[in-house]
């Protein structure tokens, strides 16, 4: 055991994580400080007022929403998409040993290893090779495939927290596969399967790199975002859809950090 | 009588390793039958065999006289208490029970008045409401063996489920599984690496070494008639008197059991020993004995041993009765 | 017992499959890997593959159609200076945001994984992920107010009286420029600030298992703090500091929106994969610009493996 004494930090180092942890954060704050400035022209620091003006001005807006619900498509598709080829594979990957397997998993997380432009650019000139008109499937088709590692690094995780006998001792409770999927697999890794979701559904919605190269003139809010920083038009109206941009990946990241907290504990008192 | 199980020349092969070799086993209907072995001697896949959760490599096994080469475990009549329990951690104890019931659709009122007669047998009236997570070792070790039975196997298969217990709960739950098994009048079939939980419960054992069955029979015939040097070891501390040995006594034969307890001391017609080392165990003592290089152990009454002093000649004897000439291991 | 029970019988289509599955196990196996190996492995896998196919073509210089013919043409391009200052800009870029990263995140790594408890701990370990999973763009727009003239940061430098040290870092050649927006400066802090938590949370779960009693053995033996450090601490941690690395490092050598929206004009590999695919239309190059950082990261990814860093992520 480690004395009192010996546990406390010198206070450098707390210095230094907690100044890491403000360096991480602070810029964050700023977009919502931002978001009510009366400034419309120019960046200005400290704003000269705020107002709620800019919330309606930017609710007003169709192109805003059009891109909204362009973004909101996309991700929830590629969630889904994500969610059956994740799982799917993690059973396959953590339940038995086989020939291939190491290569299944490279396979899994290459698109998140190797840099976002080289998947964008793949898919965009294997677009143009078949002859395939953009569409919301084409950006959907780059989303869902770096989604996949996210659902499936967590099911793998809780698949493996989960004891086989489990399976077995259904089968031979007299369930077939499907209704030990149903009533023994499924409930057991439900939490796990959410948290990936949402994740991945975060993942897609503010996904910017990819997305440019696979969704031709179409705009998800990201590329309606990135529009506005190399052109801007309206300031306080990209100030807003940031802090919208921000809330929308916001929630559905720490629902799932709960998620996989809780699946944790339960998982923990059973041992 | 029809056999509630049977193995003709199975083999299960893991890649290149002979997890089971070539077995031929049968089980008798109603039986208390175990399966006894050090780790990896393959008692473990045997069971998991006649559950169906391995399919054998090759042979022919058999569940109350029906081939079950293509049964799946769902279509079994045989229900597995895992070792560790295997309760569904999402379920409450009276779903776990009534699982099975469940999955064929039973009505729900004939569901709930056989779980509760289930929880009742295991003496866990009132916790159906509980999630595993809340319960003792013992009390889950009871609720897998209720949800087991719920469906009236004809054979229940039991992977040792006692080596979470602590010794005392592990005792009395040996005499619970015993009168239980009584009751029922089903096959029991369990399997463990303890002798002694062995020799307590089982009507015939089967010792499992390498792949093999080392010996099959009653606790008696194995304990004092083992067929070979490895069961000798395996169970108990049985003396094993080599070929050299024998031969030195004038005794033809490949190697011989002898178990302490047989040898007297004799100091008239006895054959010389030096005596290594005593220990009191209270109503006997043990003594560590040398003849001709070789080591062998006895036991003697209090009485006998109080006397003799480390590095002594005594002289030692035994009935020829006592002396089990044993083959080459298989 | 009163009444038996009867088993299910082997009728309908669910019932044969799974009868199936339990016969022949690699068809169950099979019809759970299927839909990925299609969507990864022949999708996916098929584009990366024709890409790197037309990196072999080359462009005609007249015409600025593409040759379908197989030539190392393109590679040699690749090796023009103003191509090969690209790839050296990129690659330092990489390299010193991925130092700096170490630096800036291990304090916060190391505190979260040996001082912090209970509630301390949650706030690290939220503190880390919100940031490493929220929005991309919204964490450059944030810098690009952070960094405009009219900005926070020099508002906070005007009232410290300290702009004559920016306006001193700004007029050194290369890294300075007009202002921070503009600078390499301003790209690297950004660059820092967005890859930041990757190396965090491997640095951290790397230092979790590094056994007190480890730190607790050195200090008995007499070791000074700082010897501690750098022969038992630094060494462990290592595996965690390659992981994270793996992803500034590549995700640094690829991104082509930071340095376009904070930076100088001059072009990284991702700005100049993506201007030759779309207004030059010149696939093949932009295809060959591709295979730098893939072959960067294969060599990082087999050194990393053989230091066992695999096991941190």
């Amino acid at each position: 055991m480690r004395s009192s004494q010996d546990s406390r930090a010198p206070l450098s180092l707390k210095t230094a994580a907690v100044c890491g942890l403000l360096f991480m954060h602070l810029p964050i704050l700023l977009i919502f400080i931002y978001a009510f400035t009366t400034e419309d022209k120019t960046y200005q620091w400290p704003p000269p007022g705020f107002t709620l003006k800019w919330l309606g001005v930017t609710w007003n807006r169709p192109d805003v929403w059009e891109a909204m619900r362009l973004s909101l498509k996309v991700a929830a598709i590629s969630t889904c998409i994500a969610l059956v080829l994740g799982t799917l594979s993690a059973a396959a990957v953590s339940r038995s040993k086989f020939f291939g397997r190491e290569t299944i998993s490279l396979l899994i997380i290459l698109p998140i290893a190797l840099p976002g432009i080289i998947t964008g650019i793949a898919l965009r000139s294997a677009f143009s090779i078949a002859d395939i008109p953009f569409s919301v499937w084409t950006i959907v088709l780059g989303h869902a495939t770096f989604c996949v590692v996210v659902v499936y690094n967590n099911a793998v995780a809780r698949f493996r927290r989960t004891s086989t006998s489990l399976v077995e001792a259904s089968m031979d409770l007299g369930a077939n596969s499907f209704q030990t999927f149903r009533y023994i697999i499924l409930p057991n890794i439900a939490t796990a399967l959410l948290a990936g979701g949402m994740l991945a559904f975060a993942l897609s919605f503010d996904e910017v790199i990819v997305t440019t190269l696979t969704a031709g003139q179409q705009a998800t809010l990201p590329i309606w975002m990135l529009e506005e920083l190399v052109r801007p038009r309206q300031r306080p109206v990209t100030n807003v859809v940031a802090m919208v941009v921000f809330l929308v990946t916001f929630v559905p990241i720490l629902l799932a950090y709960y998620l996989i907290r809780d699946g944790d504990h339960v998982s923990g008192q059973g041992k | 009588m029809t056999s509630a199980v049977q193995f003709e020349k199975v083999s299960k092969h893991f890649n290149n390793v002979r997890a089971v070799d070539d077995v031929d086993l049968t089980i008798n209907d109603g039986e208390f039958f175990a399966m006894l072995g050090p780790s990896g001697s393959g008692k473990t896949t045997c069971l998991r065999l006649i559950a169906g959760f391995e399919r054998p490599t090759s042979g022919e096994i058999s569940v109350l006289g029906e081939p079950v080469k293509n049964v799946p475990p769902y279509r079994r009549n045989v229900n597995t208490v895992f070792q560790d329990y295997a309760l569904f951690p999402h379920l409450s104890v009276a779903e776990n029970v009534s699982y099975a019931l469940k999955i064929k659709k039973i009505d729900k009122t004939i569901r709930r008045t056989e779980t509760e007669n289930l929880l009742d047998m295991v003496r866990l009236q009132g916790y159906g409401d509980r999630k595993p997570s809340e319960l003792s070792g013992g009390q889950r070790q009871r609720v897998a063996l209720a949800r087991a039975l719920i469906s009236k196997p004809k054979v229940l298969l039991l992977d040792e489920p006692l080596g979470a217990l602590d010794l005392k709960l592990r005792e009395e739950m040996q005499e619970e599984l015993k009168s239980l098994q009584r009751t029922l009048g089903i096959t029991f079939v369990f399997v463990t690496h303890d002798q002694g939980e062995a020799f307590s419960m089982a009507d015939r054992l089967a010792v499992f070494n390498e792949g093999r069955v080392a010996q099959l029979g009653t606790p008696e015939d194995i304990y004092y008639r083992p067929k070979n040097a490895f069961v000798a070891s395996f169970v108990g501390t049985s003396n094993v008197l080599s070929k050299n040995l024998l031969n030195s006594l004038g005794i033809e034969g490949f190697a011989a059991s002898l178990r302490p307890e047989d040898i007297n001391i004799d100091s008239e017609n006895g054959i010389a020993a030096r005596l290594i080392s005593k220990s009191f165990l209270g109503s006997a003592t043990r003594l560590s004995l040398e003849i001709n290089k070789e080591r062998l152990t006895a036991l003697v009454d209090y009485a006998q041993g109080q006397h003799l002093k480390e590095n002594d000649e005594v002289r030692v004897s035994w009935k020829s009765s006592a002396l089990h000439m044993m083959q080459p291991a298989p | 017992m009163i009444h038996t029970h009867t088993l299910p019988d082997n009728k309908g289509l669910m019932a044969k499959l799974s009868d199936l599955f339990w016969r022949r196990p690699w068809v169950l196996l099979l019809a759970l890997l299927l839909p990925a190996i299609l969507w990864l492995g022949i999708i996916y896998i098929g584009s990366l593959v024709a890409l790197l196919v037309q990196s072999f073509f080359s462009i005609d210089e007249f015409s600025g159609l593409i040759k379908y013919e197989l030539t190392l043409k393109t590679y040699l391009e690749l090796l023009r200076p103003a191509n090969l200052d690209i790839i050296v800009r990129t690659v330092t870029m990489a390299t010193s945001v991925t130092v700096a990263a170490v630096v800036v995140a291990f304090p916060i790594a190391f505190y979260a994984a040996r001082y912090a408890r209970g509630r301390w701990k949650v706030v690290f370990y939220v503190g880390v992920m919100l940031p490493l999973w929220s929005s991309y763009l919204v964490k450059v727009y944030a810098w690009k107010l952070i960094l405009a003239k009219e900005g926070i940061l020099n508002w906070i430098l005007a009232k410290l009286h300290l702009g004559w040290a920016l306006d001193g870092i700004l007029s050194i050649p290369v890294i300075g420029g007009n202002s921070l927006s503009v600078s390499y400066i301003g790209t690297f802090f950004v660059f820092l600030y967005v890859w930041l938590p990757f190396m965090v949370l491997p640095m951290q779960a790397a230092l979790e298992r590094v056994p007190n009693s480890y730190l607790e053995a050195s200090a008995d033996l007499g070791a000074k703090p700082s010897k501690t450090f750098w022969s038992v601490v630094f060494p462990l941690a290592l595996p965690g500091i390659i992981a994270g690395s793996i992803f500034t490092f590549s995700l640094t050598l690829g991104d082509y929106i930071i340095p376009q929206i904070v930076g100088s004009s001059r072009l990284f590999i991702g700005q100049a994969v993506y201007s030759h695919q779309g207004t030059a239309g010149n696939i093949p190059l932009a295809a060959a610009f591709t295979v730098v950082p893939i072959v960067i990261m294969a060599f990082y990814l087999w050194f990393a493996k053989r230091k066992g860093a695999f096991d941190a992520l």
